[in-house]
């Protein structure tokens, strides 16, 4: 087989295909050979449990598929003592953990959380969802504020700290840079796309 | 649960907008239950970017699996367009299935896209239990084989829903066990007038992976969101938070 190994940031990956989170989980492998990722990324998960919006959360277009799924998770706690185990039989390759919070003390204290616990190669901070100290505007949408995140969350941890960026802004380099100055070791692209569609027979929003 | 590329054995178009599609498969078929489903999709150029569609068990005949489905959109029409010989991408057999009973009074009520699971759930309810099966649909193109039809048009068997008479024949035949499958506002009005005979549906949800991962096709329960796809599709219809749908 041909070296298709490759560096993120400070990890070495065999491959370098890795899954968006959300939208894999280890049951692909009953479709797929682990190996052809270079690393498993989770779910994002959550300090507390999250309950998820209410259906329906899918839309299939033209243009791709809309969700809405509202970061459903068990929370860390269950997390850490379930699923942890769980993708560490199960995993040859590394694991990625995806997390995010409401507020910026939500973040540092899941990471916190992961940080005692071993088999993880990473985290993939999501900074796609709204933050409630700042009238609910997304964390990604903001230099300054993905900035002082990325700062707190680099201070905490010496493995790879990959923040995954929302398209939904006017200029995603400006973030990008934001999170590198804070320290982010890489940089994952994109987080999901705003997008409507409109059922025209009633007039309302099919999500 | 296995991904295969498998060619269409047999297609056959079914009046205005129904086709049965048959693949051979040994394997699977000794795996299916009755509830259970597949998440299907044709091999051809316009589906590349699309869904797989999930779809339930209709009848399994040796080593034949087949599938009864309503062409309702671009997923389906695809399917529908299909030869034998053409190829299909299809996984499963997925979900949860109907507990089968013995001995008992069932009532089957279908409606819609509903009839299939119940027609394979009703082949392997065993000859100790006394089955009535009703089925309901827009008009006589969407009637099954049933005791009894319902169409809204009144173009076949009785005009009106399927639940129309239930709470007559609840009185009348005290069942032990009522299974279910079709649009939501159906369930939901069949749910009220059943309760508290124990009461199996089979719900149906929009979905991306079928596979639990994406939690896109969740209902609300008493025990939160679940998902229709892992920790269904079959639910008691006592533990969903009807109000809510
Ligand atoms: C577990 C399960 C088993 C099923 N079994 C069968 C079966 O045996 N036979 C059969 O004919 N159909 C069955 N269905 C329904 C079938 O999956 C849908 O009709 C199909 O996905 C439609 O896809 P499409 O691309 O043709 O239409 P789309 O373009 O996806 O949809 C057309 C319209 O139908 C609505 N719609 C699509 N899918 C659903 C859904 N699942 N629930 C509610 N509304 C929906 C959309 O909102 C849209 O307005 C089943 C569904 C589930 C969840
Ligand atoms: C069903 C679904 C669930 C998702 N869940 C998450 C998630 O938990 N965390 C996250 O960071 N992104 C999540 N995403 C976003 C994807 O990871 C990905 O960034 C996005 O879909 C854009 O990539 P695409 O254009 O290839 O779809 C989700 C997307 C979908 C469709
Ligand atoms: S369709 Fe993905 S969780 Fe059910």
């Amino acid at each position: 087989m041909n070296d298709i190994s490759t560096c993120l940031g400070k990890i070495t990956l065999k491959s370098p295909i890795l899954n968006a989170s959300g939208t894999f989980g280890t049951e692909y492998f009953n479709f797929l050979e682990q190996e052809v990722q270079g690393a498993y990324v989770t779910k994002t998960i959550t300090l507390k449990p999250k309950e998820g919006n209410p259906s329906p959360r899918l839309y299939e277009t033209e243009a791709g598929l809309l969700n809405a799924i509202g970061l459903q998770n068990p929370g860390l706690k269950s997390f850490l003592n379930e699923d942890l185990f769980e993708l560490r039989d199960c995993l040859r390759i590394p694991l990625i953990v995806s997390f995010s919070g409401a507020t910026e003390d939500e973040f540092i204290r899941v990471m916190e959380g992961l940080e005692l616990h071993s088999g993880i190669y990473g985290y993939e901070i999501n900074i796609s969802c709204p933050n409630v100290e700042r009238e609910g505007i997304a964390f990604g949408t903001d230099p300054d504020v993905v900035f002082k995140l990325v700062e707190k969350l680099a201070k905490l941890t010496e493995r790879e700290l990959i923040v995954k960026l929302s398209p939904n802004v006017t200029d995603i380099a400006l973030i990008a840079q934001a999170a590198e100055a804070g320290g982010a070791t890489s940089i994952s692209l994109i987080n999901t796309l705003y997008g409507m569609a409109i059922d025209w027979e009633t007039g309302k929003s099919r999500l | 649960m296995q991904y295969k590329i498998l060619p269409v054995e047999k297609i056959e178009k079914i009046r205005t907008n129904y086709i049965q599609l048959t693949i051979k498969e040994e394997e699977w078929a000794s795996q299916c239950s009755p509830g259970n489903f597949f998440q299907i999709k044709a091999v051809i150029d316009s589906q590349n970017r699309r869904l797989f569609k999930p779809i339930s068990i209709y009848k399994v005949e040796e080593n034949y699996i087949s599938f009864l489905i309503k062409v309702i959109g671009e997923g389906t029409r695809a399917l529908a367009s299909l030869k034998s010989g053409d190829k299909l991408k299809i996984y499963g057999p997925l979900g949860n299935s109907f507990p089968l009973v013995q001995d008992s009074n069932i009532l089957l009520v279908s409606g819609g896209t509903g009839y299939p699971p119940l027609a394979y759930l009703k082949s392997k309810l065993d000859s100790s239990n006394n089955i009535l099966f009703l089925d309901g649909g827009a008009s006589k193109d969407d009637i099954f084989p049933c005791d009894y039809a319902y169409t809204i048009d009144g173009s076949f068997g009785i005009q009106g829903m399927v639940t129309k008479d239930i709470a007559e024949f609840v009185k009348k035949k005290s069942f032990d066990c009522v299974y279910s499958c079709g649009p939501i506002s159906m369930l939901k009005t069949l749910a009220q007038i059943v309760n508290p005979i124990p009461h199996y549906v089979s719900m149906e949800a929009y979905m991306a992976c079928g596979l639990g991962v994406c939690y896109g096709c969740v209902i609300p329960t008493k025990e939160g969101y679940k998902r229709v796809c892992y920790d269904g599709p079959i639910f008691e219809a006592e533990t969903i938070l009807w109000a809510e749908l």
